[in-house]
């Protein structure tokens, strides 16, 4: 888990040097990337999510919401205390979300008996309910997936490196916590060591 | 975020090209101004209105990538350097083009949230 962290700091700050940029006259190619070369500048984040937002939580209760699903029915953590629930952080235009998303789907039927809740949270902050339907179909889950309230990203922590995982078990702790897709066997065994912590094993 | 430019020198009141270099770092990409779904965001610059009149943005083709997580999803992205070729026209004496590159970036397994990068273009027509 550390070292998983340790890499996501890493990502970050590789990223924070995203881009650099300049310009220059097709006429004097020459002269100006000459002097591009002199503006290249490493662009540096210089906002509130600049820094890594993952592995704050584990161990910790795992913060409260209640936000919309896509049917318009509130949903809130509280109502499945005493389950293991896993919290996903996705948005419809985060590839590797979309990706994982049927593992999950797949672990909802597998571990149903042990009363796993997948709760899905799309980060799709102002995007037309919509496409955030159309990705829910294209990726075939079932489980409820719930709008963000715009805030409820930063109450775990200001999730800003899609998918965001949280594995919060019966009495509300996050027990795991990741970030990026993993493979679908460490999905699994996070799944199972959830589960585990809720006496389902 | 910083964005620093030198200036273009074109020819005032005619049609003149100027590339705008952006460059990704190794590692990750961003949609292309095209990308290969609907639910992806392009890559697109939003120029404020201004003295110098953009008459068009001609963006590069993407590049086939594959994100091998699940089932797998070829996407069509910028690697690496890329440029935008712009064709202006500007007035006489010095002008500034300003806006923004919209991009959303991922690497193989993660993706970040939707940016916006400035851009400032010092411009003189001659």
């Amino acid at each position: 888990m550390a070292r998983r962290f340790g890499l996501l700091a890493v990502l970050v700050l590789v990223v924070a040097a995203l881009f650099w940029s300049g310009v220059h006259n097709l006429r004097k190619r020459r002269m100006q990337m000459q002097q591009a070369q002199q503006a290249q500048v490493t662009i540096t984040k210089d906002g509130p999510d600049a820094a890594p937002s993952a592995g704050k939580l584990e161990g910790k209760a795992a913060p409260g919401f209640t936000l919309l699903d896509t049917s318009g029915k509130k949903v809130s953590l509280a109502d499945y205390k005493g389950k293991p629930v896993v919290v996903n952080f996705w948005a419809t235009w985060c590839g590797p979300c979309r990706l994982e998303m049927p593992w999950f789907e797949e672990f909802s039927a597998k571990y149903k008996d042990q009363g796993l809740v997948v709760l899905g949270i799309s980060e799709d902050d102002g995007a037309p309910k919509e496409d955030i339907d159309k990705a829910v179909r294209k990726a075939g889950v079932s489980y409820p997936i719930l709008l963000t309230d715009g805030k409820v990203s930063g109450a775990y922590g200001g999730v800003d490196y899609l998918p965001e995982t949280f594995y919060v078990d019966k009495t509300g702790t996050v027990v795991e916590e990741t970030a990026g897709a993993p493979t679908k066997d460490e999905m699994e065994a996070n799944i199972r060591k959830l589960v585990a912590a809720t006496g389902g094993l | 975020m910083l964005f620093e430019a030198e200036t273009a020198t074109v020819t005032a009141g005619k049609p003149s090209a100027v590339e705008l270099r952006f460059r990704v770092e190794d590692g990750f990409h961003v949609n292309s101004h095209k990308p290969a779904s609907e639910l992806l965001i392009p890559t697109a610059l939003k120029l404020e209105p201004a003295a110098v009149k953009v008459a068009n943005e001609e963006y590069p083709r993407g590049a086939a990538f594959r994100l091998t997580v699940g089932d797998g999803e070829t996407l069509d992205v910028y690697q690496g350097e890329f440029r935008v070729r712009l064709t202006v026209v500007a007035p006489r004496g010095e002008s500034e083009l300003r806006g923004m590159l919209h991009y959303q970036a991922c690497d193989s397994a993660a993706c970040f949230p939707p940016r916006d990068l400035p851009v400032v273009v010092a411009i003189v027509g001659k």
